[in-house]
């Protein structure tokens, strides 16, 4: 059973006569690693961003339990049922990484919005220590950045989790604890995990691979 | 709950850029209170000083026409406004109230005064008058129905010391020099009598005798020998050799003048007197401050469109921060509505503060601001004091006329400068979040994000 269904999607960008997505249908399902991969330009980010529900498509749908996203509240499925891990990190740079945190899970209404602990043990798990967790965002390297951007994808325990090269800014083996993490998520906790990657390290531990070329998505294995 | 948190946390994590927003609002509230405040309060006293101006009327002698008549003839002498013409214009329905005067220029030869007195009678015409045998004034009795509405007592310029003011009309204030001059305290007598030995019926006069009851100081001692009294043996033919009875009219509206005029020449006023509002004195007060007030005006609104203008620019400048930070919210699934109340939160935050210490600020400049223009405006009109006041007892034979020189105007804070204030301090908040709010309500998270990235 899907639990985000991509029917026939195409998505062109304004003023663009170019379409950066063509017809593109794929199913994710709960428990499994998914991996896109492609060129820059094949259109991996911009399909990312329909599935985060950060943008909209000019044809076709994307279903989320079958519920049109762009019909639905997509405030509230980016709050509640999706984490994503931007490849730009996308944190609030003058708040401290508690704080990114912290207020992220209180837009989704996290039952650990105030639980100082718990949101200092998940940065913990992604190796921000305790200091590093109350300095500036702005101040920090970007593999350390990176990392918060990964902990706030996670904060507020999403079904689905989008995340477009992860392990782009890390070490080898903070990368390797990272992806540990995500097909734990996907595998012991039944979340689906969608990554767009180069790495070819991170494709080992997918569950399927898909490829994109110039708008189309082909099955890759 | 958050909304609140996350505003408040922004304020001091975006220091410099909301540092010059509490600048630019500061600077705003403080002068616009300064503005507000002056032509709130100057509006009040013109519209107070309108009010009354444009209500009091004055009838004067047409001098002009009063001389060319007398130079063609010199018998001829002005009709006088007879107490039954000033009784027939007081019923007028137009009026909303009539203060009554009379005068009479004495002697009394039995009390002291600074000058030896001259006892003997002199022949004299004035222009348009009859040839009269008087004696020379010393002293000028001035009677009301209620004294302590004279112009001398109403400006300050006299004040009462001792005693009452008169309640008979055997009674009167005198001056403290007068007083002096002959050992007088209160409830000793004197008599005084008119200049003329008969009326104008050929009767002889009687000699008045004065109880007083009250003493007055004057800064102006060459009116030292000027008695006030009740007006009643004044326009008395028994006493007065022309016993007129003075009246000073208050319209119930301004606009009932030409309809007044009407009434009041169809009583038998004659045609060399003129019935008019106080033109002079309206020129004379109220320009100067309406003048203050319209500066005011045209202040506040350099100061709200100038601050506007920066406002808008520091918004247009910050913009490109401030969408990296919507794209990021919405990115994590703030609403729209959420994230442009957050940014209003914040802007009225930094107001709450700049709104409190403008207030401050501006209360205690706008009084010093406000004594600086008005002194400019007097100096620039050439009047003081104590011209404003000349103007107003050369119009009604010294009794009062309600208005007197704006020496001072106090700034002061009011509840309506206040919401005033309030009302610009909501403009300028929704003004500072305009941008980043358009931007937070139009775009999709990833096209701002796009943009900035």
């Amino acid at each position: 059973m899907s639990l985000l269904s991509v029917k026939n999607v195409s998505y062109r960008y304004e003023n663009t006569k170019r379409r950066a997505l063509k017809n593109i249908n794929i199913d994710f399902e709960a428990g499994k690693v998914y991996c896109i991969i492609g060129k820059s330009g094949s259109g991996k980010t911009t399909l990312l961003s329909l599935l985060s529900g950060l943008d909209v498509s000019s044809e076709g749908s994307i279903l989320y339990e079958n519920n049109d996203l762009g019909k639905a509240d997509r405030d509230d499925y980016r709050a509640h049922k999706i984490g994503v891990i931007f490849q730009g990190y996308n944190l609030l740079l003058n708040k401290s990484a508690y704080e990114n945190i912290e207020l992220s899970m209180a837009i989704s209404k996290s039952k650990h919005t105030h639980d100082r602990q718990y949101i200092l043990q998940l940065l913990q798990s992604v190796g921000i220590d305790e200091k590093t967790a109350f300095r500036k965002v702005l101040k920090l390297s970007g593999g350390e950045q990176q990392r918060i951007g990964i902990a706030r994808a996670l904060s507020h325990d999403p079904n689905i989790l989008l995340a477009d090269e992860p392990s782009g800014n890390l070490d080898q083996e903070t990368e390797a604890e990272i992806i540990k993490i995500l097909v734990d998520l996907a595998h012991n906790q039944n979340k689906c995990v969608i990554i767009v990657t180069h790495s070819k390290k991170v494709t080992k531990y997918a569950d399927e691979i898909w490829g994109m070329s110039s708008g189309n998505l082909v099955y890759a294995g | 709950m958050y909304i609140v948190k996350n505003a408040f946390r922004n304020i001091f994590q975006n220091a410099g850029r909301n540092i010059m927003i509490a600048v630019i609002f500061l600077l705003v509230i403080t002068m616009s209170c300064v503005a507000i405040v002056i032509r709130d309060n100057t509006d009040e006293i013109a519209k107070e000083y309108k009010d009354q101006l444009s209500t009091q009327v004055y009838i004067e002698p047409d001098y002009k026409k009063i001389a060319n008549q007398f130079n063609e003839n010199e018998d001829f002498t002005t009709p006088p406004i007879t107490n039954e013409i000033v009784k027939k214009m007081a019923a007028s329905p137009y009026l909303k109230k009539v203060e009554y005067a009379a005068s009479m220029e004495a002697i009394a030869d039995e009390i002291t005064f600074k000058e030896p007195i001259e006892k003997r009678y002199t022949e004299m015409q004035r222009v348009g008058e009859l040839l009269e045998r008087a004696r020379v004034p010393y002293m000028q009795i001035s009677g009301f129905d209620n004294v302590s509405n004279a112009l001398a007592f109403q400006s300050r310029e006299a004040q009462l010391r001792e005693g009452r003011f008169p309640k008979a009309a055997d009674e009167a204030v005198i001056s403290d020099e007068l007083a002096k001059l002959n050992h007088f305290k209160i409830g000793d007598t004197f008599q005084a009598k008119d200049i003329h030995d008969q009326n104008l019926e050929g009767t002889v006069l009687k000699p008045m005798t004065f109880r007083i009851s009250g003493i007055y100081h004057r800064e102006n001692d060459e009116t030292y020998s000027e008695i006030f009294t009740k007006t009643d043996r004044l326009i008395n033919s028994e006493y007065a050799y022309n016993p007129i009875l003075q009246g000073t009219f208050f319209l119930s509206n301004p606009k009932d003048l030409d309809a007044f005029k009407k009434a009041a020449y169809k009583a038998g006023l004659s045609n060399y007197y003129s019935v008019k509002t106080d033109d002079i004195a309206y020129n004379a007060f109220i320009k100067p401050i309406e003048q203050m007030s319209t500066v005011a005006a045209v202040f506040l609104g350099v100061v709200l469109v100038l601050g506007a203008t920066i406002l808008l620019l520091l918004s247009m400048l910050a913009v490109r921060e401030r969408k990296y930070e919507i794209g990021v919210l919405r990115a994590m699934g703030m609403k729209k509505r959420n994230i442009v109340l957050q940014m209003l939160l914040e802007s009225a935050m930094i107001m709450v503060v700049c709104l409190a210490i403008g207030l401050i600020i501006g209360s205690l400049l706008a009084q010093p601001i406000t004594d600086m223009m008005l002194a400019d405006k007097l100096a620039s009109q050439g009047m003081g004091g104590s011209l404003s006041q000349n103007i107003g007892s050369s119009f009604s034979g010294g009794l009062a006329t309600d208005h007197t020189a704006i020496t001072h105007i106090d700034a002061v804070l009011q509840i309506s400068s206040i919401l005033q204030l309030g009302g610009i301090a909501l403009f300028l908040v929704l003004l500072a979040s305009i941008m980043s709010s358009y931007y937070a309500m139009k775009f999709e998270p990833m096209r701002i994000l796009r943009e900035r990235n």
